[in-house]
């Protein structure tokens, strides 16, 4: 059933965010007659991974009798909650080092590059699925959510270490397998770094302008360099 | 020159993928490295489609596809730089044919997330059509709603690619008539790729903490001994 919480944000809106979502996953387990009122259409918003734990933890609630206030309560409280602790563990740690991870080994092992489809394929869904589906297990158990977001939280906390010690790697390896045909290369990196740095701290969306302009640097240095 | 085969393959892979980056299973299929090898070899060129998928994903890598924030379109834009560089590699040389692939991949990601802008805003009209409904249809209309949600978000994404690639490659092929065949050195672009990239995962990673040091030195000693081991 847990994986059902993956088109939770099928239906995502402004409006409503994952209300269809939560109601379409929360019937399947508690029965389409449990989603008759409009209260389990109200805007509803969370993480998708996180999610596993918060709609089977809801369920067994309404099951153990909780009138509507208790649940849209624990609704509130669990969704919030859950979902600060999953995008930082899904989407802002585990998938960029997943990305990282997969663009090293394509770059590092060029011969062999559907090694690096697979490496981020499995960095990010060997820990989110196991994740789920435990978290599935722990919410029907009714398992206490404080202790499940301290352990969502301290996978996050390997995570970003794995991703420091991944960028390290990557940025020997690029360079010792790979000089990029010229000698400057890593006078390059460096400045690339140097200029990246500040800007996607101040404006932290701005990597398609920063890149386009590493574009217009190649341009204008291969046509002095020649 | 693209087949039509091959541009109905596209269609298809590009409503998968870019269903996957919003609406689900999101399994990360719609990561730049994952489109582009994939995108390559629909069009017969899985090195410029796993060059386009770097470039990409050292520029989008830190962009989280989190519900309300606003994200590129990074699935459309690889494939639409790949359909782009498959179409001009004939004419112009495979190296500048990546270097315009790289920059309609980086605008039509862009672009792209305007496509999902009006994607979520279209969705906003499924809930009063389940809520027309009355006791356990609703859970049935939920259902469905969820099913055409993500097909409608599958159609937006494989006509946005087709419109992008189109546009792309017309545009690149204006642009490259004026700039010298001397430009066409993408050697030059990925180190300057690679510091972004890596720019991007320190910030992401980065906790301040002086103990972090040793991490990123750990994992350049191992990078250094897996070298002279001669692993790669």
């Amino acid at each position: 059933m847990w994986e059902r919480t993956h088109f939770l944000q099928a239906v995502f809106s402004y409006e409503y965010k994952q209300n269809i979502g939560f109601a379409a996953v929360y019937g399947e387990l508690a029965g389409p007659e449990s989603v008759a009122g409009d209260e389990y259409f109200r805007p509803f918003n969370t993480n998708p991974v996180t999610s596993s734990f918060v709609i089977p933890f809801l369920a067994r609630l309404r099951e153990q009798g909780a009138g509507a206030e208790e649940f849209e309560r624990a609704k509130a409280f669990l969704s919030t909650s859950f979902a600060a602790t999953g995008d930082r563990f899904a989407w802002f740690l585990l998938r960029p080092l997943a990305g990282l991870m997969g663009a090293t080994v394509l770059w590092v092992l060029p011969g062999a590059s559907w090694l690096g489809v697979l490496t981020l394929l499995l960095v990010y869904n060997g820990p989110q699925l196991l994740l789920r589906s435990r978290l599935w297990r722990a919410g029907s158990r009714g398992d206490s959510p404080a202790a499940e977001v301290q352990r969502i939280s301290r996978m996050s906390e390997t995570v970003r270490r794995a991703g420091l010690a991944a960028t390290g790697f990557a940025a020997v390896a690029v360079l010792a397998r790979e000089p990029f045909g010229h000698p400057e290369a890593v006078g390059f990196m460096a400045v690339a770094i140097l200029i990246s740095l500040p800007m996607l701290k101040r404006f932290p969306r701005s990597g398609t302008w920063i890149a386009l302009g590493f574009l217009g640097l190649t341009l204008t240095l291969n046509h002095g360099l020649r | 020159m693209i087949a039509i085969y091959q541009k109905a393959a596209f269609f298809g892979l590009a409503a998968l993928l870019g269903a996957d980056q919003t609406a689900g299973p999101q399994v990360m299929l719609s990561q730049p490295v994952v489109a582009g090898m994939i995108g390559g070899l629909v069009v017969g060129q899985p090195i410029l489609g796993a060059l386009i998928g770097v470039a990409a994903q050292l520029a989008w890598n830190g962009a989280a596809p989190v519900g309300s924030l606003p994200n590129p379109d990074v699935s459309g834009g690889v494939l639409a730089g790949i359909l782009t560089t498959g179409r001009l590699s004939e004419h112009v040389g495979p190296g500048r044919a990546i270097l315009a692939g790289l920059a309609v991949t980086l605008l039509a990601g862009w672009a792209g997330s305007a496509i999902i802008l009006l994607n979520r805003r279209l969705n906003a009209r499924w809930t009063p059509w389940v809520l027309a409904a009355h006791g356990p249809a609703r859970h049935r209309r939920a259902q469905q709603a969820t099913g055409r949600a993500w097909l409608l978000t599958g159609t937006l994404s494989g006509t946005w690619v087709l419109v992008a690639a189109a546009l792309g490659s017309r545009l690149a092929h204006l642009l490259l008539g004026w700039l010298p065949v001397s430009t066409g050195n993408m050697s030059v672009w990925y180190p300057f790729g690679w510091g972004l990239g890596l720019a991007g995962c320190v910030l992401a990673f980065w906790k301040d903490r002086a103990r972090d040091w040793a991490w990123i030195l750990g994992g350049a000693l191992a990078a250094g001994a897996l070298k002279v081991a001669g692993a790669y």
